[in-house]
């Protein structure tokens, strides 16, 4: 998934995870937790197979995960 | 030991210490000959037996070098350029580091230039005048030159995207940019041990070039 500008410049304002990733857990609307989601450049998004039809809407917070 | 003239002393006071009391340096002698040295109270100066990656290591007295003949026959009128090691110790011990995130906070050198490997050509972490976002991720030009493709950086630097690394930015900050170093842990099933350091205030405007590439 391709985040908007709006999470990007979010995510940009954060420190990297390693070299051009960042590790995140995403909260969504629902309360659900997806853990340990990495997002490339902090546009794209690589979330597991189950959540392949999420929207970006669904997205309530992305919280950056302590190593 | 060699005593250092008052303006050479104040030239060091200006400069930050490599660690409790001392600074190492690297003197330049009439005749451009380069030396390590280990300078006390700015104004004691040794010559060092050792690199500085073998004094950090000793951590230790070993450092306090012998009394060489050298500095008899030497004074301070003939050292014409001292140059603060910006504490070296920390940049030497990258063998001894795990990730640069546990690592504590080093300092830039003089014209030191770091890579930036990543599989976009629009690295967002890249400002658009040209500088660091506070937070990036980046490896030394030392490092950087066992990468030849650009599969190498994602194996070398344990990146999770499985496309490959092929832009490189080269990074010039100033010198006393704060930084940490530290070498890959192996994650994202890669194997990682390249060197990474973190800009942790980012790079100023006009520190980054690039990207250059690589093939895949």
């Amino acid at each position: 998934m391709k985040l908007s500008a709006k999470w990007t410049k979010y995510l940009l304002a954060l420190p990297e995870s390693g070299m051009g990733y960042q590790k995140v857990d995403i909260v969504l609307s629902n309360g659900q937790i997806i853990n340990d989601v990495i997002v490339h450049n902090a546009e794209e998004i690589e979330l597991p197979e189950a959540f392949n039809d999420m929207k970006e809407s669904e997205i309530y917070k992305i919280k950056l995960r302590i190593k | 030991m060699i005593r250092l003239s008052k303006s050479q002393s104040e030239y060091l006071l200006s400069r930050p210490e490599s660690g409790m009391g001392f600074q190492l340096v690297e003197a330049t002698l009439r005749g451009n000959n380069k030396h390590d040295c280990i300078i006390f109270n700015a104004d004691m100066l040794s010559f060092l037996n050792e690199d500085f990656d073998a004094i950090y290591k000793s951590a230790s007295r070993r450092y306090l070098a012998e009394f060489s003949d050298l500095e008899k026959s030497l004074s301070s009128d003939d050292i014409i350029r001292l140059e603060v090691v910006t504490p070296l110790y920390k940049a030497a011990s990258f063998s001894e580091c795990t990730g640069a995130d546990k690592a504590p906070i080093a300092y830039s050198r003089k014209y030191e230039i770091f890579k930036r490997f990543s599989a976009f050509a629009n690295d967002r972490r890249v400002t658009p005048d040209k500088g660091l976002l506070p937070g990036t991720y980046a490896t030394t030009e030392d490092d950087a030159s066992y990468v030849n493709r650009g599969m190498d950086a994602v194996a070398r630097y344990a990146l999770p995207d499985s496309r490959p690394a092929i832009y490189i930015f080269t990074i010039r900050p100033p010198e006393y940019t704060e930084i940490r170093r530290g070498v890959v842990e192996p994650a994202n099933g890669q194997r990682g041990g390249g060197k990474e350091v973190i800009f942790v205030k980012g790079s100023p405007a006009n520190t980054v070039t690039g990207p250059s590439t690589i093939p895949s």
